[in-house]
């Protein structure tokens, strides 16, 4: 089987094929192209929207329906909604990707370690995860945002020590089947310390499926973190902030509805559009659809 | 209309009559569609098989062996197509039959053994009542016609129950009783490959294939089933079709043999004829990489690995790894003729000094 | 990059083992040890330096465990694993380290003993990196470009990854890699069970010529009785975790001294239909090593066993010179092995 082809990465070939897949279905391409979307105009948004229309209160301007020069109408403090909407996705996806990110960042190293040296650190990890677990992820957000106090970091914070036991225990799960495979007792025999075998091999090999099961929470999570924000945990009264917005927008409920309908749609869109890629990813992926 | 252009190709079995022959493959090409592209897996394989004899069907992985048998019961993928050639079970076209009479012949005409007996038989299932199932329609013999005709008759449970414990006899089970009882897991791997090669010989079929049947067994145990197989013979009259990778399998069990190479059959002929002197080059240079005991020094090796069938070398498909390779055999593939008796090859060089 | 050694003195024993077990215990759901599975039990033999040590066994022989204990990829249960003089059974971290770059391992499986998102040039540099065998990633693409072209591949072959090749260019590929550390004993298990059989011919070959050039030691497991035959000096024959014969080649294919040894060789299909040959064929199936016969533990499918069979295990004792056996009766006394000289090719 000697392919006459260039030397193509494993990963590349399974990406290119994977992306074979993504487009032909109509709906998850859809998901993938509203969280670009949602992406790219958290990214752009202080280039587009000027920051200062958060804290410049123009208040003969307060409470005005959609109309031409405020598409989506003002808030409560004279502010175009639009842009506040836009404003706030920056804020929302950076702490989707931190939170999820740094949920990476701790669960792997240690459920990797933890899969592949047993043993008592295995023990201890599994117990502190199972505490976790005891406990819904909500209410358990709920209870360390409300020790740490209020603030937008320590929301990010309490949910990011909600979220990284998950991914401890499936990559630890992962790293499990992957320790007895051949190629491991090939680098033991050449007397490769365990440590570079775990950092630059296990875990490459064993983090895809995390990777996909983090796309699939990211909807969640930033469904998670604007309700926290709604309840008032995280971000403070003026800052844009979708949850932020809902619950300025609570009080006029009935007089300026659009105030609290806009914000709710955008985060169910975003949820949702991360949700279906990940949904999609996830089936592409599964080795039993495959060719 | 095959038939006459069969007969014109590979006149091999020209001689024998059609009358002699029970399965007949002609020119039988095949590709697999994959993601990489089709896989050109047969090439116009051509053998025959008559009425009782064993025929060895020999070749290293790729070679399209184990493609061919399961194209004869019809158990391929769902991205197999059959592009050309013929497959005839005793006058009867089998790529041509509906898939309702296709399990009629599996049941009764056609038995298939594997390589692997425990993903074949049913794990939550007694061997008692999976060989039972084979027994659900007796089948009677007319034995004085030398033909077999079947009456298909109800058999009533305790003769089932008999005619399992007489199979497992057959196949030198000890304690059938207590093996209708048990479960595959609890039974060896030779074990469960006799009750495998029981119920494919319990309904007497006319054509038994066995499929790599000994490769997965310890050496102790491979001699155990192949001196198991050839006591069997005796009292099995149909014919077999016997794939292996090892030579030394077809020259204890096998009266003819056809070696594959990427796809075709490049050479056929009896077993003495073969191994006494091979005539196409990958026949040989075969014979001549097997370590055998008493052999002494550097093995003969073939130069090259085996093909990528999804772009196959042209003409015929040996030739880059072909000692004695002509201009003409990466043009045109060579087709399967006859040299001596029984002897036929697919070789532009032996084409040349035929008789 | 390993230089050619010359070594001198030719009569100096590599590895030795003695006494090796390796039982793996059973435990019930409940947690309790119900029993254990005597993968190896009992084990002793020699590797002399420049020689290939062949040893046979069918499944349950304990063969692959005893080559994973050597490089204590599995802890031995009990016994010694003693290198040039050095006991290495319990020896850890730097120490073992150092030792462990004396041997090398070449898997069975040649499509799971690479990692598969490692470039072929990355699985070669790294151990030598690990090691400090090289310096800096230069020396080492240099190593590499030199292992590569001696196990007969391209070095354009560095920058692909493994699935772009075949099952035996892998293995060509787990030799050079076992030969990053300059390793003395190379331990072969099944290398050529997975490659057909023109690939095999190939393989064999280039072990065959690599030992020469770099007066390697081989201990190669496998259970195919003629390639152990073609590549061994001398060979042992394990059943159920022990050893029942080890002896020079000739003796142990022309006149074994084991009643197994003899099976085994007699099952052995010719390729040569005009062969008659004695046979020899086992009755029954292969114990379980959980529950190993008393005694001696191939009596279940002796033919010729005995009363003192089921109480006492036979030692491994000395026959003919160079020969040891494990049997309380001497087998020279039954008919010999046929091999017709016809077969012979030369």
């Amino acid at each position: 089987m000697n392919l006459k082809r260039s030397s193509w990465s494993p990963i590349l070939a399974e990406l290119k094929f994977a992306g074979h897949l993504l487009v032909q279905n109509k709906i998850v391409l859809s998901g993938i192209v509203i969280s670009v979307g949602v992406l790219i105009t958290a990214i752009l948004s202080p280039f587009v929207v000027s920051p200062t229309i958060a804290t410049t209160i123009d208040l003969p301007d307060r409470l005005h329906p959609p109309s031409a020069t405020h598409w989506f109408g003002t808030d409560d403090f004279g502010r175009d909604l639009l842009g506040m909407i836009i404003l706030s996705t920056r804020l929302d996806v950076s702490a989707m990707l931190e939170i999820v990110g740094a949920g990476l960042l701790i669960g792997v190293p240690l459920g990797a370690f933890s899969g592949f040296l047993g043993g008592k650190l295995d023990e201890a990890l599994m117990r502190i995860t199972d505490v976790f677990f005891s406990i819904p992820s909500l209410i358990l957000a709920l209870a360390v945002a409300a020790a740490l106090g209020r603030g937008l970091d320590n929301l990010i914070l309490a949910m990011i020590v909600v979220q990284w036991p998950g991914y401890a225990r499936i990559l630890r799960g992962q790293v499990l089947v992957e320790k007895d495979r051949l190629y491991v007792d090939a680098l033991r025999a050449l007397g490769i310390g365990k440590v570079r075998i775990i950092m630059l091999h296990i875990i490459p090999n064993t983090i895809y499926p995390l990777l996909v099961q983090c796309t699939l929470d990211l909807g969640g999570v930033i469904l998670t973190f604007a309700g926290l924000s709604f309840l008032g945990f995280g971000a403070s009264a003026l800052t844009p902030e979708l949850g932020r917005l809902i619950t300025a927008g609570q009080t006029y409920i009935f007089q300026a509805p659009w105030l609290t309908a806009f914000p709710g749609i955008a985060i169910l869109i975003i949820a949702l559009a991360f949700n279906l890629m990940g949904d999609g990813i996830r089936d592409v992926l599964d080795p039993k659809l495959r060719r | 209309m095959v038939f006459e252009t069969f007969l014109i190709q590979s006149s091999g079995d020209s001689q024998l009559g059609e009358s002699d022959s029970l399965l007949r493959v002609c020119n039988l090409k095949l590709d697999f569609h994959t993601y990489a592209g089709e896989v050109k897996a047969l090439n116009g394989v051509t053998f025959a098989i008559k009425r009782g004899e064993a025929l060895g069907l020999v070749g290293e992985s790729g070679c399209g062996k184990s493609v061919t048998a399961l194209t004869i019961v019809r158990l391929l993928p769902d991205n197999a197509t059959v592009t050309d050639g013929m497959i005839a079970l005793l006058g009867r076209d089998l790529l041509k039959t509906p898939d309702n009479e296709m399990r009629k012949i599996r049941a009764e005409q056609v038995a298939m053994v594997f390589q692997d007996p425990t993903t074949f038989l049913n794990p939550v299932l007694t061997i008692g009542q999976q060989l039972e199932e084979v027994f659900q329609l007796s089948p009677e013999r007319d034995k004085a016609h030398s033909e077999v005709r079947h009456k298909l008759t109800k058999t009533s449970k305790a003769e089932r129950k008999d005619l399992c414990i007489e199979a497992l006899r057959q196949v030198k089970l000890p304690d059938p009783q207590r093996i209708l009882k048990q479960y595959p897991h609890e039974l060896s791997g030779g074990m469960r490959q006799r009750c495998m090669i029981a119920m494919a010989l319990a309904r007497n079929p006319d054509l038994f294939i066995a499929d790599e049947i000994t490769t997965a067994l310890d050496v102790t145990i491979q001699a155990q089933i192949l001196e198991l197989l050839r006591d069997l013979k005796r009292d099995f009259h149909g014919s077999t079709l016997l794939i292996t990778h090892d030579l030394g399998v077809v020259a204890k069990l096998c009266s003819r043999v056809a070696v594959m190479y990427a796809g075709n059959v490049v050479e056929l002929a009896n077993v003495r004829e073969l191994f006494a002197k091979p005539l196409h080059p990958y026949t040989q240079g075969l014979m001549k990489a097997v370590p055998m005991l008493g052999s002494v020094g550097r093995l003969e090796t073939i130069p090259g690995s085996v093909p990528d069938l999804i772009r196959p070398p042209s003409g015929c498909r040996f030739h880059p790894r072909c000692p004695h390779a002509l201009e003409k055999c990466s043009l045109v593939k060579p087709e399967l003729l006859d040299t001596t008796e029984g002897h036929t090859v697919a070789c532009h060089l032996c084409g040349e000094e035929r008789t | 990059m390993p230089s050619m050694r010359r070594r001198k003195n030719l009569t100096n024993i590599v590895v030795k083992i003695e006494a090796l077990r390796k039982w793996f215990p059973i435990t019930s759901v409940l947690g309790r040890v119900t029993g254990s599975v005597k993968a190896v039990d009992g084990v002793d033999l020699e590797i002399s330096q420049g020689e290939t040590f062949g040893l046979v066994g069918e499944s349950g022989s304990g063969k692959t465990t005893v080559g994973r204990c050597i490089l204590r990829l599995i802890e031995p249960t009990s016994g010694q694993i003693i290198y040039r003089g050095q006991d290495i059974t319990k020896l850890k971290g730097e120490a073992f380290s150092k030792v462990r770059r004396k041997f090398g391992i070449v898997f069975q499986d040649p499509y799971a003993s690479l990692d598969p998102r490692q470039t072929i040039k990355n699985a070669l540099i790294e151990p030598m990196k690990y090691h400090k065998i090289i310096r800096d990633e230069d020396e080492g693409e240099k190593a590499a470009r030199d292992l590569v072209r001696r196990v007969g591949l391209n070095e354009d072959h560095l920058y692909r990854f493994p699935h772009e090749f075949s099952g035996g260019q892998r293995q060509r590929i787990a030799v050079a890699r076992a030969l990053t550390t300059n390793p003395e004993l190379i331990i072969f298990d099944e290398p050529t069970s997975f490659l057909d059989v023109s690939v095999q011919a190939q393989v064999l070959n280039l072990l065959s010529d690599l030992q020469k050039e770099l007066d390697l030691t081989y201990l190669f497991i496998s259970h195919n009785l003629s390639v152990i035959e073609h590549v061994s000096n001398r060979v042992g024959v394990m059943y159920l975790g022990r050893i029942m014969e080890a002896a020079p080649k000739d003796l142990v294919y022309r006149t074994p001294g084991h009643p197994y040894t003899h099976a085994l060789i007699s099952a052995l299909p010719i390729p040569n239909p005009d062969l008659a040959r004695e046979r020899v064929v086992l009755g029954g199936d292969i114990p379980s090593s959980v529950n190993i016969p008393s005694g001696c533990r191939f009596r279940t499918r002796c033919p010729y066993r005995k009363e003192i069979c089921a109480e006492k295990e036979p030692p491994l004792e000395a026959r003919l010179p160079g020969q040891l056996v494990s049997c309380h009766f001497d087998l020279r006394l039954a008919p010999p092995i046929q091999i017709n000289d016809a077969s012979r090719k030369a």
